[in-house]
């Protein structure tokens, strides 16, 4: 039986930052070939195309540091939206992530800010190369865990 | 090399005698040329790994010398085309991790040589694989996983006599695994997990005598284990969890030399664990986990010397853990929780260095708890609880320097609690209520605990002053014992207190002041059944967060002003204490049932007339309250609960109609003033279970009013009620409050008046003001806190179940309030179940919203066990 757990919330939270950054509706019906907004940018950042493109035109054209605030969101959003339930982060460790973003920002020096100097230290993460198909993932015993696991 | 750029078309025409042609991972772009058509010498066109995108021109396939074709790893779309068929001489082929869709032509049939086919991690490849890849007599390795192939496997595949893998794992595979498989007699890895395969696993598995993996798991397999699965002896990977299998685990697998993972978690097998599994030394996982196995472990399981997890939990074990066990001295993880085990826990297991998780929870064990626990200095996790151990915890356990999470709650345990332990420098979890400990509380506890429950033991002394060092401690529970003495002003130290729980003791002394200045105090002070003398100190005007009080059952004395802002409050108990003065004079204390005020001589109430919900009339009538309750105490935990009767008209006819009125806020109104509202003139959307009214009552305020769509949606109400009834968090909705009858149930909220996350973002003619960057990081970070204080913060967690923009509301300054409860979830002791926990749900586990729902299989491998009961607090 397939059940809800503190995962799929994080993947739905994954899909609301993903909303949020690039202004789409998840079912966007403008989306290329009627996908979803996950599987759009996930071909997007795939094709090594230029991550800002994808972001909410509203969004764009802003000073660097906060454009880099913006893909590390993207970072975020897409550990969020992991197929793999376990490669997921908790909801206290995205709240981390979350914070540290803005944090680091305000902790950059001001002349970096006025240089427009750029902050290569916070890339999105590369996506994870598809499963090599004939080398499989292995046994389930990845997702079994313990009779008490969650607390 | 490099090339950054698509391949030079017009060259390739001069290079016609080309015969291999490799261009692998240098990022090329654009799509295949088709003039490549024209190199009709070519034998080896490998394009692999790079970003090719468009369709694979069709050019390609009238090279006939082509031997090997390799266009993985790109971007390519469109179909595979049925020109397929003319590579007559084509031995391998990868067309894996593209964006590759339609079927797999038929004539890949004709490919007689074909040896290597792999076309897995297309997505949208769909379709059944083709009858004719029988004829692809050469194949040895067929990978086709990660794709949307559906139907069943053809029974052709029995023609495949040279083939050695068959990958097709995470696709929509459905109907039986054929039994011509047997046939496939150099078969040695079947991967076929996550898909829908029904069936039996067949019989005729049994002649694949150089078959290595088995991986069949999540799928909807029936029947027994085949027997005949013993008779390949080369098999090391035999991972069957989660189908629905039943009968035995074969004796046979006994006979299997190589065995190193045997997983059967999950499924509905039955018998005993047979002794002769104790033959496949090599045996590194064994899994058995969720099952009906009854019997006793077998002894002999010390031969498995190189064992590394041992699962076996929610069964029907007896008996005894062997002592043998400890002689697997490889073993990291023991799980035999939710068993019938019984006897002592095997001294040798705590020799077993690597040891770091042992879960033996709610089995019959007895005993005591070796001192021989200090040597397991591996040792992370500790659960023991709801078992009959006896004696001492042993002083060694302060050895443990890894230890976190320790829990023996609900056991026979006598003695002190070991002063020892303050050397668990990396406990964050301890848990040791419901046992008959003495004594007092240790001086120095590790300063990383988070979580503290003692209570229900006969613990005694008074609260040492060191407890002010625990800056980490959410929850502190030493409710049920003989604790003496003042609380120690250095409480106010502990500033993640959430939860403090003092009731049932012999605590004396004023209440420090201190007590008000732990802001995070949210979830609940219990101070009941002490002898607390003076007032009620004047800094709990502070603990604004504070959910539940109770001070009942002390002699307390002094008026209740300084409770009278207190905006959170819920639950408010100060009976049987000597307070006086008038009661403060707002709703929440004029609707407080009599037995929480109960036994104070001096305190009065000013009362108004009975309709006084209805009307701004007020008389200032005193009533002395001593002479009014009798002598029980209702502890109410959560809810004030009134029953308002009032009067419906329905058509010509009058009908005396009973509501049930619950309230969490102060609010004055009468039902009528919110029933004649609920026009469609006030609607402001519609939620997953019902239409959202705002509606402006009497005094003033606005609230958000939620008409479910039908009497019958009992369960999303049940479920906002048992979920946000009980918490309270900034970015969650408030619910003020609920009524109901037999026709209409109503929610009540916090009225937010800048619609949601979906309306900012997609909605027509908002101000560009709040759709910055900094009011969307914000919003989302709002979520984020929401979401981790549900997951992490609630005991047990609650899940949301519907996370999305349109249920992210936004207040007056664009702060974000998570709402719409109806599919949440607690996660309790029986696994997941519905807000409505008074029954396991029927309906589909996954109801979220399409869209933002987790695709595939979700898997329920988090929650099986939650001891923590919401009842404790």
């Amino acid at each position: 039986m397939q059940h809800i757990t503190e995962k799929s919330d994080v993947y739905s939270y994954g899909v609301v930052l993903l909303e949020v950054l690039t202004g789409k509706h998840p079912l966007d019906p403008d989306l290329p070939g009627g996908a979803h907004l996950v599987q759009w940018v996930r071909d997007h950042l795939a094709g090594k195309k230029d991550p800002r493109e994808i972001l909410d035109p509203r969004l764009r054209g802003r000073a660097d540091p906060i454009m880099h605030e913006m893909l590390q969101t993207l970072a975020v959003s897409f550990l969020c939206v992991s197929n793999k339930a376990s490669d997921r982060p908790m909801m206290k460790d995205i709240v981390a992530m979350l914070k540290e973003i803005r944090q680091f920002d305000m902790d950059r020096s001001e002349s970096d800010m006025i240089k427009g100097g750029k902050c290569e230290k916070w890339q999105p993460q590369p996506l994870p190369p598809e499963k090599i198909v004939s080398t499989p993932r292995g046994s389930s015993n990845c997702s079994f865990a313990y009779s008490d696991e969650s607390v | 090399m490099d090339f950054q750029g698509p391949l030079p078309a017009t060259n390739l025409r001069q290079i016609k005698s080309l015969t291999l042609l490799s261009l692998t991972s240098v990022n090329l772009t654009g799509s295949i040329p088709k003039e490549l058509g024209d190199l009709s010498e070519l034998e080896v066109l490998d394009l692999a790994d790079n970003s090719l995108s468009g369709e694979i021109p069709v050019d390609i396939f009238k090279l006939k010398k082509l031997k090997i074709l390799s266009l993985n790893t790109n971007n390519l779309e469109g179909v595979i085309p049925s020109e397929l068929g003319n590579l007559v001489n084509l031995i391998e082929l990868t067309l894996f991790d593209n964006k590759l869709a339609g079927e797999i032509p038929r004539t890949i049939g004709e490919l007689k040589n074909l040896e290597i086919f792999r076309a897995g991690g297309n997505k949208n490849l769909r379709g059944e694989l083709p009858w004719e890849i029988g004829n692809c007599e050469s194949l040895v390795t067929l990978g086709l996983a990660e794709t949307s192939l559906s139907g069943r496997l053809p029974a052709s595949i029995g023609n495949l006599k040279k083939v050695q893998t068959i990958a097709l794992y995470t696709s929509l595979l459905s109907g039986p695994i054929p039994d011509e498989i047997g046939n496939c007699t150099e078969l040695q890895n079947l991967y076929l997990y996550q898909n829908s395969i029904s069936g039996s696993i067949p019989v005729s598995m049994g002649r694949l005598k150089k078959l290595q993996s088995l991986l069949l798991w999540q799928n909807n397999l029936v029947g027994k284990i085949p027997t005949e699965l013993g008779t390949c002896p080369e098999l090391f990977l035999v991972d069957l969890s989660e189908n629905l299998l039943t009968g035995n685990i074969p004796r046979s697998f006994g006979n299997l030399p190589n065995l190193q993972e045997l997983q059967l978690s999950v499924n509905q097998l039955s018998g005993t664990i047979p002794e002769e599994l104790a033959n496949c030394t090599k045996l590194t996982h064994l899994e058995i986990d969720n099952n009906q196995i009854s019997g006793e472990i077998p002894p002999l399981i010390g031969k498995l010397t190189s064992l590394t997890m041992f699962f076996a939990w929610q069964n029907q074990l007896t008996g005894i853990i062997p002592e043998s066990l400890s002689q697997c001295q490889e073993l990291q993880a023991i799980d035999l929780s939710y068993n019938n085990l019984s006897g002592s826990i095997p001294n040798g297991i705590f020799e077993i260095r690597n040891l770091t998780k042992l879960l033996l929870l709610s089995n019959y064990l007895s005993g005591f708890i070796p001192p021989d626990i200090g040597n397991c200095t591996n040792l992370y996790r500790l659960r023991l609880n709801g078992n009959r151990l006896a004696g001492n915890i042993p002083a060694e356990i302060g050895n443990l320097k890894n230890l976190n999470f320790i829990d023996i709650s609900e056991n026979r345990l006598i003695g002190n609690i070991p002063p020892e332990i303050s050397g668990c420098t990396s406990l964050e979890f301890v848990d040791l209520h419901s046992n008959g400990l003495t004594g007092g509380l240790p001086g120095t506890l590790p300063k990383s605990l988070q979580f503290i429950d003692l209570s229900d033991n006969s613990l005694t002394g008074s609260l040492p002053t060191g407890i002010g060092s625990l800056t980490e401690l959410t929850k502190l529970n030493l409710a049920k014992n003989r604790f003496s003495g003042e609380i120690p002003r250095e409480i106010s130290s502990c500033r993640s207190l959430q939860l403090l729980n003092l009731g049932d003791n012999g605590f004396t002394g004023e209440i420090p002041n201190e007590l008000g200045r732990i802001p995070s105090l949210a979830i609940s002070l219990n101070l009941s059944c002490n002898h607390f003398t003076g007032e009620i100190p004047s800094r709990f005007s502070s603990l604004t967060n504070l959910g539940t009080l109770d001070v009942s059952h002390n002699k307390l004395a002094g008026n209740l002003n300084v409770l009278a802002d207190l905006q959170n409050l819920v639950s408010l108990n100060i009976s049987f204490n000597e307070f006086s003065g008038e009661l403060p004079n707002t709703l929440f204390f004029r609707k407080l049932p009599l037995s929480v005020l109960e036994s104070n001589k001096g305190l009065f109430i000013s009362t108004r007339p009975e309709n006084g919900i209805q009307t701004r009339h007020r008389s200032a009538v005193k009533v002395t309250m001593s002479i009014l309750v009798a002598a029980s105490v209702v502890l109410v935990l959560m809810a004030v609960y009134t029953l308002v009767k009032a009067q419906r008209i329905t058509g010509k006819q009058e009908e005396l109609d009973s509501w049930e009125v619950t309230l969490y806020q102060k609010l004055d109104f009468s039902i009528d003033d919110i029933v004649k509202n609920l026009t469609s003139a006030n609607v402001i959307g519609t939620g997953s279970s019902g239409v959202v009214y705002r509606v402006t009552i009497p005094s003033g305020e606005t609230l958000a009013v939620k008409k479910m769509w039908s009497k019958e949606e009992n369960r999303a109400f049940n479920s906002e009620i048992n979920t946000l009834g009980s918490i309270r968090h900034r970015n969650i909705i408030r619910l003020l409050g609920w009524c109901s009858n037999r026709n209409l149930k109503l929610l009540f909220y916090d009225y937010l008046p800048n619609g949601s996350l979906s309306s900012l973002l997609h909605g027509a003619g908002k101000g560009s003001g709040g759709a910055d960057w900094e009011a969307r990081y914000d919003v989302v970070l709002g979520v984020a806190h929401a979401l981790a204080y549900l997951h992490h913060d609630c005991l047990p967690p609650i899940l949301h179940g519907d996370v999305k923009a349109m249920n992210v509301l936004l207040g007056s300054r664009f702060e974000s309030y998570l709402a719409d409860f109806g599919l949440a979830k607690i996660v309790s002791g029986e696994g997941v179940t519905d807000g409505d926990s008074s029954k396991l749900s029927n309906r589909p586990p996954l109801a979220g919203s399409y869209g933002y729902m987790a695709p595939g299989k979700i898997q329920n491998f988090d929650f099986n066990v939650i001891n923590l009961s919401i009842s404790k607090y």
